[in-house]
């Protein structure tokens, strides 16, 4: 019954923007209010376990909301990040100058709201639906500043995440629909029954390659696009909700629906799916060390990244989806205190290329120690959350008996230090122009979401044993 | 008590089309809108009685059923009786007070014609009597030719061009019920049935079965028949193809369903024409076809009448797949898309009625100075593609479950790929509609209240209709 | 071939007819350039069709179905011609000439607008207009 609630706290706040979109401030302080006592509620639930179904559709396909542990860890995250983000959103839009402030947030709670409901859905279907919404609403969002850009990157977004959403997924549910009979999760023993063996090959490529939110190549290319947003949307969105809704997708239909059984007479397509994840993770590593662009290179590290998510979930062992849900929090964090430091440096000096960035580290000391911070959560350094999900991938690595997958995960985390580090570096070199210059710290308003981020990647790794019994799987 | 008021579904509009032309423009244009009105509530009464009772049958004039003329309600001619009437009342509410600046003195002969239009198609709906149907049939096509002929200039070669596809096909569909008559010997669907049942059929039913799908596929707008479609219903007058674009070719796909099924079982459909894949296939080619030049126009008007000739093709497609969740798929989307591209045609007529012309070239940044009406496109656009939870995301839904079932792979993906062509073309749009600055009108007016209203209504529908689809389904199949 | 001759000829001349008739209107429908002549051509198949239907309904030395009164007409004769198909076609008949009576309005409308009849000359305008 109350994860209705917890959906309905974003979808309440946008109905009340939409109404008062004329008033000042009126979209951020709603947003403010309700993240906060979404956080609230979702602490105070203590985990418990609800369904409720609302609307039937069609027969065992209907409008179904249920909790489960790897939900409220997710739904805690985009709230406690969307909390974090709209404080920093008021930093930076306000520094800007920017007019449309509350369109934007009335676009963002009704994103959240996608997002929530595509964690606390019940089956295929429901998912499916909050999935095409979170799309559509994410879509205004990436095309904010709406000049020549904005329309071409919005189009290779819509197109690439639309477009594979309609050709690949949706033939993929009402395939696997016309097999089973039914669209809940649980039900890998209808499908390991009644799909024949050829049509499961297909069904399972369409669903790794229908969730283009998830950023597998090819189907990546939207999301370096998509960095000509406000760094806002960048960080929330693109290092949050909309991949982490993608790459959460995909684990609940290859855990829940697929199930690991079906897949064990299959080695050598399970190969096949362990390469193309490995080509994601080393590929967009690799593209993401010539990148010049701070954002850019963030991108690619997210593709990257969220290969490694896909490579844990295809690895197909209990302890590799372990790592693969705490790698979800864990870049979470690291990731959008990475995002958010670039945005403090564009709101400052409004400069967007590294090798712009010389000098720099001595005028915004806290932005770039979070920044290292950030990276060595992303490497997977000890000390940072990074390190307990990259531990765990490995173990699972070794447990599914690929060790060629340990020297990939290996291979991506060093690769990391290597586009990450530089930065770093540059920023801590001597350049004359700066030192006059008067370049002063981020805003208070950005400063402090940072450093909340940086911190908590540092905090799961003190509350890693809290993590790993909420999100072990059986 | 509603067996014998049943009739006045047809009796209403038609009484209503003799008189309009006796009375003044003002209270013929208020009676009109009185007249949807009533056949809107009748219908829905009819409608909730036969969801407890049994569907019933109306005698024409009490002669019994083989040498009269018999009307059949049941649940699916009523839910498609109620969205036509609905049609007609929010086609009223929507241009009643400037059909004068429209119409001028033809005001009353545009409201008769009307009303004559709709009551044939009430008539297409609930007859069940084949020849009965030809003649509702040459009805809606001549107050159709005569519609569209109102709007001038362009629309009267179109209206000729259409009126001679239109009656060539309407006399194959006689020469076909004549071949049935000669054997058969009644006109009645279900005296038809009954006799049908138990006999081998030879060629000549073949042939008759050939003439009544060739001259309906031609009134349906199928291609490679559909030339006649998109002059028609782009040079009428706005008001014309709203309501008429909608409902035309759907009753005519519908009375595909009712002819060929009434008459006949599935499988001796299928024993009769073996070929009847090549429907299917036909139907795969025209929505390739079809989406593909729904990108390269650049005209409202005309992107959603490449949509709607695509959809015409979803519905033949899934007929002639000839199996039972494809039946019922094709039912729904008969529903679905009838409200469809009735809100889309709403919404073109509402930019239209502020900015007169509906060219891409002149609808920049029309979404910043009418937001609502804009965002009502946008979302009929969205339904359209098939998004969820809409009308449009369940008949796609359905129809490609359907054609899965029976291993029409081809044909399924034919319908993701019209999708996709959409959410090309829209995406086209979106950057013209919102992001540019609109440099016409100076003021900052919406369309008015009573235009929102229907705008509302339309939309609203296509989410109710999407959100009690499992319902919905259940009572259809 | 005497019999061939006899009944597929002969023994179904009426259906032979209708579909000749058939054929030149839908001939004259689409081959010639000028309306008018494809709204003739679009009668000429309306009544073949028509025809079609009433000679179904007739039975050898049959009388029109008509039933007699009056004075020195009894009713004895009960061979009748069959009805139903003779009153169809009287509707068929109607909606024919309402039809070519609305496609002669359209055409004069096209005429006063165009001024010719013929469909390449209409197609030309149409096409600058367009350009």
């Amino acid at each position: 019954m109350f994860c209705v609630y917890y959906i309905l706290i974003p979808l309440i706040v946008f109905l009340l923007t939409f109404v008062m979109l004329k008033v000042k401030y009126s979209g951020a302080f709603f947003n403010i209010v309700g993240s906060l006592s979404l956080i609230f509620l979702l602490f105070s639930s203590q985990f418990k376990l609800s369904t409720i179904s609302i609307i039937e559709f069609l027969p065992n396909a209907s409008l179904a909301f249920a909790t489960s542990n790897f939900s409220f860890i997710f739904a805690t995250l985009v709230a406690f990040l969307w909390f974090v983000t709209v404080i920093y959103s008021m930093g930076y839009l306000r520094t800007l100058d920017d007019k449309k402030e509350n369109k934007f947030f009335m676009f963002f709670a009704i994103s959240i709201f996608s997002a929530l409901g595509v964690a606390f859905s019940s089956n295929l279907f429901t998912m499916y639906l909050f999935y095409e919404l979170l799309t559509i609403s994410t879509f205004p969002l990436v095309s904010h500043y709406q000049d020549s850009q904005a329309v071409s990157s919005g189009r290779k977004y819509v197109l690439f995440i639309l477009g594979s959403s309609i050709c690949l997924l949706l033939p993929a549910l009402i395939l696997l629909y016309s097999f089973t009979g039914t669209l809940e999760f649980d039900q890998a023993q209808l499908v390991a029954n009644n799909v024949p063996r050829q049509m499961f090959l297909i069904i399972v490529l369409m669903f790794l390659f229908g969730f283009a939110k998830s950023a597998l190549m090819p189907f990546h290319f939207w999301l370096p696009g998509a960095m000509v947003a406000p760094t806002p949307v960048s960080a929330l969105l693109h290092a949050v909700a909309v991949v982490k809704v993608g790459v959460f997708c995909l684990y609940k239909v290859f855990y829940h629906t697929l199930g690991f059984e079906n897949f064990y007479h299959l080695p050598y397509f399970k190969n096949v799916l362990i390469i193309i994840s490995s080509v994601t993770v080393i590929l967009s590593s690799i593209i993401a060390i010539n990148q010049d662009g701070l954002k850019k290179r963030l991108a690619y590290s997210t593709i990257s990244q969220l290969g490694y998510i896909i490579l844990g979930i295809v690895l197909f062992s209990q302890t590799a989806l372990l790592g693969a849900s705490l790698h979800i929090v864990s870049h979470a964090f690291s990731k959008i205190t990475l995002f958010f430091c670039a945005g403090a440096i564009y709101v400052v000096t409004h400069k967007k290329y590294i090798s712009e960035l010389k000098g720099l580290g001595y005028k915004m000391p806290i932005t770039f120690s979070c920044f290292l911070i950030g990276s060595l959560g992303i490497i997977g350094f000890p000390f940072t959350g990074g390190f307990i999900s990259k531990w765990q991938l490995l173990k699972g690595s070794l447990e599914a008996g690929q060790p060629l997958v340990f020297c990939i995960f290996l291979l991506g985390s060093f690769i990391a230090a290597l586009y990450l580090l530089p930065v770093i570096f540059t920023a801590y070199q001597k350049n004359p122009n700066f030192e006059e210059a008067s370049i002063s710290e981020a805003p208070i308003y950005c400063l402090i979401p940072i450093i909340i981020t940086a911190s908590m990647s540092i905090m799961i790794f003190f509350c890693n044993d809290f993590l790993i019994e909420v999100l072990r799987v059986k | 008590m509603p067996e014998r008021i049943s009739i006045l579904i047809i009796l209403i509009p038609f009484i209503g089309a003799l008189l309009f032309p006796l009375l003044k423009h003002n209270i013929a244009k208020y009676l009109s809108l009185i007249v949807s009105m009533l056949i809107l509530f009748l219908a829905i009464f009819i409608f909730s009685n036969i969801l407890n009772n049994n569907p019933f049958e109306y005698n024409l004039g009490g002669w019994k059923r083989d040498v009269g003329v018999a009307f059949w309600f049941n649940k699916f001619n009523l839910i498609f009786c109620i969205v036509l009437s609905s049609i007609y009342l929010l086609t009223q509410i929507f241009f009643i007070p400037h059909y004068h600046i429209i119409y001028g003195k033809k005001l009353t002969k545009f409201l008769s014609l009307q009303a004559l239009f709709f009551m044939s198609c009430f008539g297409l709906i609930l007859t069940a009597d084949i020849f009965n149907l030809y003649v509702f049939l040459e009805i809606s096509a001549l107050s159709s030719y005569a519609l569209i002929a109102l709007g001038k200039g362009r629309a009267y070669v179109a209206s000729l061009r259409y009126l001679i596809l239109g009656s060539v096909g309407a006399s194959l569909y006689l020469l076909g019920v004549g071949f049935l008559f000669a054997k058969f010997g009644t006109l009645n669907i279900f005296e038809l049935q009954s006799i049908v049942q138990n006999q081998v059929l030879g060629r000549s039913t073949f042939v008759s079965l050939v003439l009544i799908i060739l001259g309906l596929l031609l009134k349906m707008g199928q291609f490679p028949f559909y030339i006649w479609l998109p002059e028609a219903y782009e040079h009428s007058p706005t008001s014309v193809s709203t309501f008429m674009a909608p409902i035309s070719t759907k009753v005519s796909a519908f009375l595909l369903f009712k002819v060929l099924l009434g008459v006949f079982s599935i499988s001796q459909i299928k024993n009769l024409l073996p070929e009847s894949t090549f429907f299917v296939h036909l139907a795969t080619v025209s929505i390739f076809y079809f989406g593909a030049i729904s990108i390269r126009q650049n005209c409202l008007k005309k992107m959603l009448l490449c949509v709607l000739l695509a959809e015409i093709s979803y519905l033949t497609g899934s007929f002639w797949i000839l199996s039972k969740s494809s039946l019922s798929a094709f039912s729904f989307h008969i529903i679905s898309d009838s409200l469809m591209i009735f809100a889309g045609f709403v919404c073109i007529a509402a930019i239209e009625y502020l900015n007169k012309s509906s060219q891409f070239k002149d609808l920049k940044g029309i979404g910043r100075k009418m937001p609502f009406t804009t965002m009502c496109f946008i979302l009929a656009l969205l339904s359209l593609i098939g998004l969820p939870p809409m009308c449009g995301f369940f008949s796609k839904f359905y129809i490609i479950l359907g054609a899965f079932k029976e291993q029409h792979f081809l044909f399924g993906a034919s319908l993701l790929f019209s999708s996709l062509m959409l959410v090309i073309a829209t995406y086209k749009l979106i950057p013209i509609l919102f992001f540019e600055d609109y440099k016409k009108i100076a003021s900052s007016r919406d369309v008015p209240l009573r235009m929102k209203f229907v705008l509302a209504c339309s939309i609203l529908s296509l989410f109710f209709v999407g959100i009690f689809s499992g319902s919905l389904m259940k009572l259809i199949s | 071939m005497k019999s061939f001759f006899k009944n597929i000829i002969l023994g179904q001349f009426n259906y032979l007819a209708a579909v000749a008739l058939i054929l030149i209107g839908l001939y004259a429908v689409t081959y010639k350039r000028s309306f008018l002549k494809k709204i003739i051509g679009l009668t000429i198949f309306q009544t073949a069709i028509i025809l079609f239907f009433i000679s179904i309904g007739y039975k050898v030395g049959a009388s029109a179905p008509v039933i007699p009164h009056g004075k020195g007409h009894e009713f004895q004769n009960f061979l009748f011609q069959n009805p139903l198909p003779q009153v169809l076609m009287l509707t068929a008949i109607v909606v024919g000439v309402a039809v070519t009576g609305l496609a002669l309005a359209l055409l004069e409308k096209i005429y006063d607008e165009y001024g010719s009849i013929e469909e390449n000359e209409i197609l030309e305008q149409l096409r600058k207009d367009d350009a």
